[in-house]
C-alpha cells in the first residue's frame, strides 16, 4: 500500500484504512486520507500552519480525537490540510503541525463534506511490525 | 467491508420479516424489518441487519427494534431505523439513533405553476437556485446570523427567522412540532458546536442533501390531493438538509461525553456507536436540550433555504412567490428523537421515539397535525433519487400501532459511494440525466457520480410497502426536472 491509507466501500458512508511503520506516520497517513475523501490533495499547497493538539485515554479514542479535531479546525477555519508534521505522540498525546491552505473554490477540487468520525467499527492495531488503522466517517 | 446476513429470519406477513430475539443473548426485543422478498435481498447484503439485532440490546426498548423498507447500513444504528425506549424502565437515549446530521429533513412546497410555465426554461431556473443557494463544502451565505442570534435560533428555531422576515406564520403551521422543539437548551451546547453553526443557516450542505424542482406525474388519493391543493402537471420544490455543522457537532460532542455513561449505569452494547445514557440521567437530559436545540437549528435552516428558493422564483419568473402560489405543504424531520405517547400491550406510555432516516406518520385524527390536514393524516414527504421519483403521502393509524407512528423516510442507498463512481467511470451522469430530461448541477465533481439513480433503491418499491403495510398512504407521486446538489 504505497499511498498509506486507503479508502474502504461502506453503504452509506466512507471507511478508512490506514497504515505506517509508527504512530507517528500511521496519524498522519489517517489525516492525509480523511482529507483525501474531502478534496483532492494534489490541489492543496501547505501554504499554511496550525498547530493542533488531541487527548485521550488510548489509542482508538486518540485517533478520533485527532482526526476530529482536524475536522473541527478545517470546517470553522474553512482550511484544508494536506500535510501533518508530528511532532510527538504516545497512546494517549499526539501534537502536530498541519499545513494547508485557505479553501479556494476555484483552484480547490473539493469532492465531499465528512460529518464526523465514528466510533463504528473502529480499530488501531499492530501486526507485523505495522501500525494499522481503520475508522468510518459520516458523510 | 461487506458481509452477508447469515442469522435467522422469518417472515412475519408479505410486508414484515422478524430477526427473533433468540439470535443474540442480549436481544430485549425482536427485531423487524419491512420489507418483501424484491427488498430483502439487498437489506441482507450488507450489515444493516446486525444492527437491527444490536439496537434491540438497548435498555428499556419497547416492541421491537425496527426497520424500514429503506434500510442500510449505518454506523451503530442502521439506517431507516426506529426504536422506542420507555424512561419508566431505564429506558436511554443514543445520540446514535438520531445520527450527526440532527433533524435532518425534508420539506415540500407547492406552486401554482404547470409544466407549460416551465417548458424549456428548466435548465436556466435551476442554475439560478444554484447561484442563490450556497451548496457544497465550505460555502456560506451572505444571510448571516452572530453568535447571540443564533442562541435565540437554537432556542426558537423556525419562528425566529419566520419572525425576522424569512417566512410567513403559515409556515410554522405546516412545520414538524411547528418548527421548534421546547426544552431546547443552547447552554447544553458547546462553545465549539456553536463555532461550527457559525455561517451554516440557509446553507444546503453536501453528500444528499439537495433542492429539487419536481413535477406531479400520479395522483393517487383525491380527496387528500384536493386538501394540498395538488394536481397531476403541477410543479412542486424539495428541500432536503439539516441542522449542517452544527448538528455534526453536538452529536460528536455527546457521543463523546457519554463514552463513561454505560459503565456509570450498567449498559452493555455490542457496538461503541450505540453509546448511551438512561433518559432519566443528567447525561441523557443534557443530550435531550443540546439535540433539541440542534433540532431548532435544523428547522431555522430549512426555512431559510426556502425562503432563497422563493426569493428565486420571485426573481426568476417577475412575480411574488406568493402569487406563485409557493406554500410549504409540510416540513418532516427524519433524524430525531422525539417524547411522545404510544399504547404499549395495553397501556400508554411516554417513550423516547429515535427515528434515524425514519419519518413520523401520524393517522388521522392526531392533535399534533395541523388542522388543515387532520382530517387526512400527517404529510409524508419521501424523497428519491434524482432520476426517478418522490412521493407525498399521509400518516396512517396502522402506524400508531405498529411502529411508533412511523415509515420511511427515502429510497436507501443501495451502492457504496465508491462502487458509485466506478460505476459511473467512462460515463457522464449529468448528460445521462438530461437525456431523461432532468437538469442536474452539483458543485462537487463527484456529487452527481455518487448520487447517481443507480446508487440508490427503487423508491417505487420501498413505498409500497409503506402502503401496503399501512403506515401510510400514497397521495402523489412526483418526477424530478431539476436539481441542485451540494
Amino acid at each position: 500500500m504505497q499511498l498509506g491509507y486507503r479508502i474502504l466501500d461502506h453503504t452509506a458512508d466512507v471507511g478508512l484504512e490506514a497504515r505506517g511503520s509508527d504512530l507517528a506516520e500511521l496519524f498522519s497517513n489517517a489525516a492525509r486520507g480523511m482529507f483525501a475523501i474531502i478534496g483532492c490533495p494534489d490541489t492543496i499547497r501547505p501554504s499554511k500552519e496550525l498547530l493542533v493538539k488531541a487527548d485521550a485515554d488510548n489509542l482508538e479514542n486518540l485517533l478520533v480525537n485527532w482526526l476530529s479535531e482536524l475536522l473541527y479546525l478545517s470546517a470553522t477555519q474553512g482550511i484544508l490540510f494536506c500535510r501533518f508534521d508530528i511532532a510527538q505522540i504516545d497512546q494517549q498525546h499526539i501534537s502536530a503541525k498541519a499545513l494547508g491552505e485557505p479553501i479556494d473554490q476555484s483552484r480547490h477540487e473539493l469532492y465531499t463534506e465528512i460529518k464526523a468520525v465514528t466510533y463504528h467499527d473502529l480499530k488501531v492495531v499492530k501486526a507485523d511490525q505495522i501500525w494499522v488503522a481503520r475508522v468510518l466517517f459520516d458523510v | 467491508m461487506a458481509n452477508e446476513w447469515a442469522g435467522p429470519i422469518e417472515q412475519i406477513d408479505s410486508c414484515r420479516y422478524r430477526i427473533p430475539r433468540s439470535y443474540k443473548p442480549g436481544m430485549r426485543v425482536d427485531g423487524i424489518i419491512y420489507a418483501d422478498s424484491r427488498l430483502l435481498p439487498s437489506i441482507l447484503d450488507d450489515r444493516a441487519a446486525e444492527q437491527v439485532a444490536n439496537v434491540a440490546f438497548l435498555p428499556g426498548i419497547q416492541s421491537a427494534s425496527l426497520a424500514m423498507p429503506d434500510i442500510h447500513w449505518g454506523y451503530g444504528f442502521c439506517i431507516g431505523g426506529v426504536a422506542a425506549t420507555d424512561p419508566e424502565q431505564g429506558g436511554v437515549i443514543s445520540p446514535g439513533g438520531v445520527g450527526y446530521d440532527i433533524n435532518c429533513g425534508v420539506r415540500l412546497l407547492r406552486t401554482d405553476l404547470s409544466a407549460k410555465d416551465v417548458k424549456g426554461r428548466v435548465p436556466e431556473l435551476i442554475q439560478a437556485l444554484f447561484a442563490n443557494i450556497p451548496c457544497g463544502v465550505g460555502r456560506t451565505g451572505k444571510i448571516k446570523f452572530n453568535i447571540a442570534q443564533q442562541r435565540h435560533l437554537l432556542a426558537e428555531g423556525s419562528a425566529y427567522v419566520v419572525g425576522r422576515g424569512f417566512g410567513v406564520p403559515a409556515d410554522l403551521e405546516h412545520t414538524e412540532a411547528g418548527g421548534c422543539l421546547a426544552d431546547a437548551d443552547p447552554d447544553a451546547l458547546t462553545g465549539r458546536a456553536q463555532e461550527r453553526g457559525k455561517g451554516q443557516c440557509g446553507t444546503l450542505g453536501a453528500g444528499n442533501h439537495f433542492i429539487e424542482v419536481q413535477i406531479i406525474d400520479e395522483i393517487y388519493d383525491r380527496q387528500a390531493a384536493e386538501i394540498f391543493r395538488l394536481q397531476t402537471g403541477q410543479v412542486t420544490v424539495m428541500i432536503h438538509s439539516g441542522s449542517r455543522g452544527l448538528g455534526y457537532q453536538v452529536c460528536d460532542d455527546s457521543i463523546k461525553a457519554l463514552q463513561k455513561a454505560p459503565a456509570k449505569y450498567g449498559i452493555d452494547l455490542p457496538d461503541r456507536q450505540l453509546i448511551c445514557a438512561p433518559v432519566n440521567s443528567p447525561e441523557g437530559q443534557r443530550y435531550l436540550s443540546a439535540m433539541r436545540a440542534a433540532a431548532n437549528y435544523a428547522w431555522a435552516n430549512r426555512q431559510v433555504l426556502m425562503y432563497l428558493v422563493r426569493q428565486t422564483f420571485a426573481e426568476f419568473f417577475g412575480q411574488p412567490w406568493a402569487k406563485l402560489g409557493l406554500e410549504l405543504i409540510y416540513d418532516v424531520a427524519h433524524n430525531i428523537a422525539k417524547l411522545e405517547t404510544y399504547e404499549v400491550e395495553g397501556r400508554k406510555k411516554l417513550l423516547c421515539v429515535h427515528r434515524k432516516g425514519a419519518t413520523r406518520s401520524l393517522g388521522p385524527g392526531h392533535p399534533e397535525i395541523p388542522a388543515c390536514y387532520r382530517t387526512i393524516g400527517q404529510p409524508v414527504i419521501i424523497p428519491g433519487d434524482m432520476g426517478r421519483n418522490s412521493y407525498l403521502l399521509v400518516g396512517q393509524e396502522t402506524a400508531i400501532q405498529q411502529s411508533f407512528g412511523s415509515t420511511c423516510h427515502g429510497a436507501g442507498r443501495l451502492m457504496s459511494r465508491g462502487a458509485a463512481i466506478r460505476s459511473a467511470r467512462g460515463r457522464n451522469i449529468q448528460k445521462e440525466l438530461a437525456e431523461k430530461g432532468i437538469t442536474a448541477i452539483a458543485q462537487g465533481r463527484r456529487g452527481l457520480d455518487e448520487e447517481q439513480p443507480a446508487a440508490y433503491k427503487d423508491v417505487n418499491l420501498v413505498v409500497d410497502i409503506v402502503h401496503k403495510a399501512g403506515l401510510s398512504k400514497k397521495v402523489a407521486r412526483m418526477r424530478p426536472l431539476g436539481v441542485i446538489k451540494g
